[in-house]
């Protein structure tokens, strides 16, 4: 199957899509290129070496049928090594000269993103926020504060999203009472006034992303919301040069579990906050249906950088636009521990003094 | 003739005065106490005497003689003990009859204790009553009277103390006794609160990954509908409660101030139902 490698049409270098700009950037002669430009000058490039290509797969040790199953073999149109892939990659880097390398063939039909959110980070950028992340961090397991924390592998990441758009039908039905209370004699008389309150209606949701690929911590990609999809462009595949980049591979009828919970739990409370003036609410019944929803698939940039210590991989993750950084590393528990009893005896001690300055001033 | 008479003034006088400050301070009428306990009570009592030169006493009685509890405290201790000889001091009473207690104070015991409230004597007692534990609930009370009159004291150079009609602010000794005893708690639990909001506050900052649990910045502006709002009334339920009388001034015409049981406006009174 072909791959897809964007040269520069200067110096033959690969060429990087530039999210902010967004142009091809060659980083050896300094060039940058409009995508259609190069999209042009490739398939003329493509068009002359029709006829010239030949056969390479030179596989000795056979794949077992699974292996087969996952992974695919493609060259690198720029060098000819062979690129070793699972079936969700879309976009790599050639391991032997480091071109990056597409492959449209990967998206399965109705996974191909309809837009894409380029990288408006940059790599130094994310390499500064993971070292700047240790700074003043206070309940980091000591096992993070001794020595330098190595990046063992950065990567720049477009993550499959499936981006829902709904309307959310909502019939609810709430117990509220109402209490007052006045003096009458010797007694105090409680009147509770109960009602069923009613509140049906709809509420719109638009572009709710649900990460779409197993490749990364659901945990993860949803903390690094949100997105802002208005500065989505169309995706062609050119965009994806430079970065490695999954197709969806799950699908969106499974996304849409998670979709409806966060949903539901929205439209539950922004449908409660409509109910006021009693003194105690509770939800008797819910009934949530989801109309008219579409699913688009998307690609959302993340840096994702690991780091290894004593034998155990953390994983950083930097969201490619806005720069949000999260992570799964643990907190210390001890430190969390220490915190609260130093800080309860500090300002006990502190309160203690000042009550007893004040006391003796008879200020209190 | 003259010098005889003198004399006999003399001894008069210097015999009231002994048999005065002989006066125990406890007259357990009504055998409240165990005879340990009175004995320990009568020292407490003697060693205040001594110390600030404040008359504390305290009677208990199952036979009021017909008078209210203020009144008999009153005129228990204008018998017991005359104005002139004790001009400073307190008569405690338990009037078990009655089912009553009343402090009637004298001299500065009035300035000292009377504008204290009624308020301050029974969250003293309070631990103690519904137990019946009179003696705990006396030395409670000896506990706060002492308190209290050392904050009307002047501290004199040889160490002895001078009562005052004005309260002294406490030394710093004193101060963080008293804030132990009130606000250490309350500090510890603001400072505990704190500690907590500061450890969650830090855990935060470590940006540890987790599922968000809605989509509400995915929601479109403006686009919750209502098609129907309704707020229908089922029923109200009612419900009675009986006031709780202010347990300190026990409604029983134990609260009067300035003798007014007949006392003659020389006492001050406050007092409370057992």
């Amino acid at each position: 199957m072909p791959t897809l490698t964007y040269k520069c049409p200067s110096c033959a270098a690969p060429l990087i899509y530039e999210g902010r700009e967004q142009v091809l950037q060659c980083n050896s002669c300094g060039n940058s290129f409009p995508v259609e430009t190069v999209r042009q000058v490739s398939e003329i490039e493509q068009q002359d070496q029709q006829g010239s290509q030949t056969s390479w797969d030179m596989q000795d040790k056979p794949f077992t049928p699974e292996e087969m199953e996952r992974t695919k073999t493609y060259s690198c149109s720029s060098c000819g090594a062979e690129l070793l892939t699972d079936d969700t990659t879309v976009a790599t880097n050639c391991a032997f000269c480091g071109s990056p390398s597409i492959i449209p063939a990967q998206f399965t039909p109705g996974t191909r993103p309809d837009i894409i959110i380029p990288f408006l980070v940059k790599k130094q950028e994310a390499e500064d926020k993971f070292h700047g992340y240790f700074r003043g961090k206070k309940l980091l397991p000591n096992l993070f504060l001794q020595g330098r924390n190595q990046i063992d592998e950065i990567r720049q990441l477009y993550v499959p999203y499936w981006l829902f758009t709904c309307e959310a039908d909502a019939n609810m039905t709430y117990n509220a009472t109402r209490v007052s209370t006045m003096r009458s004699g010797q007694y105090m008389v409680t009147t509770t006034q109960h009602f069923l309150v009613r509140r049906a209606g709809t509420l719109a949701f638009r572009d709710l992303p649900i990460d779409a690929s197993d490749q990364v911590d659901n945990d993860i990609t949803e903390t690094l919301e949100p997105y802002d999809t208005a500065s989505a462009i169309d995706f062609v595949p050119e965009t994806l040069s430079g970065a490695m980049a999954n197709r969806a591979n799950v699908s969106p009828e499974a996304c849409k579990q998670r979709a409806d919970q966060r949903i539901s739990n929205t439209t539950e409370n922004l449908f409660r906050r409509t109910v006021s003036g009693y003194n105690s609410v509770t939800t008797r019944s819910a009934n949530i249906r989801i109309d008219d929803g579409t699913s688009v698939p998307v690609l959302f940039p993340i840096w994702l950088i690991t780091t290894s210590r004593e034998s155990k991989t953390y994983t950083f993750a930097i969201n490619g636009q806005t720069g949000e950084l999260t992570t799964n590393i643990p907190y210390s528990k001890g430190k969390f521990l220490g915190w609260i009893v130093g800080v309860a005896a500090g300002v006990t001690a502190a309160g203690f003094v000042a009550a007893t300055v004040l006391r003796s001033m008879g200020v209190i | 003739m003259k010098r005889i008479v003198c004399l006999a003034l003399l001894l008069l006088l210097v015999l009231g005065v002994v048999n005065g400050a002989q006066l125990p301070h406890v007259s357990d009428m009504a055998g409240t106490f165990s005879a340990q306990e009175e004995r320990t009570l009568e020292s407490r009592l003697e060693q205040l005497y001594e110390k600030y030169r404040f008359d504390l006493n305290i009677v208990t009685t199952n036979n009021s003689q017909g008078k209210s509890a203020a009144r008999f405290s009153e005129d228990y201790y204008i018998t017991r003990k005359p104005m002139v000889d004790y001009p400073n001091g307190i008569m405690f009473s338990f009037n078990f009859d009655l089912r009553e207690y009343d402090e009637a104070s004298r001299g500065l015991g009035r300035t000292i204790f009377e504008n204290a409230g009624e308020d301050e004597l029974y969250n003293v007692l309070k631990p103690y009553l519904p137990s019946e534990n009179y003696f705990q609930a006396m030395q409670a009370y000896i506990d706060y009277v002492e308190r209290r009159l050392n904050r009307y004291s002047i501290v004199n150079d040889d160490g002895s103390f001078t009562l005052s009609g004005v309260e002294r602010k406490p030394t710093l000794t004193e101060a963080a006794s008293e804030i132990v005893q009130q606000y250490l708690l309350i500090i510890a639990g603001v400072g505990l609160a704190i500690g907590v909001g500061v450890a969650f506050l830090l855990k935060g900052k470590l940006q540890i990954a987790k599922p968000q649990q809605n989509a509400a910045q995915y929601t479109s502006y403006n686009s919750l509908r209502l098609r129907d709002s309704s707020d229908i009334f089922l029923y109200q339920t009612v419900t009675r409660t009986r006031i709780q009388e202010n347990k300190s001034s026990g409604g029983g015409g134990a609260r009067f101030n300035g003798g007014g049981g007949g006392g003659g406006g020389s006492h001050g009174h406050r007092g409370g139902r057992l």
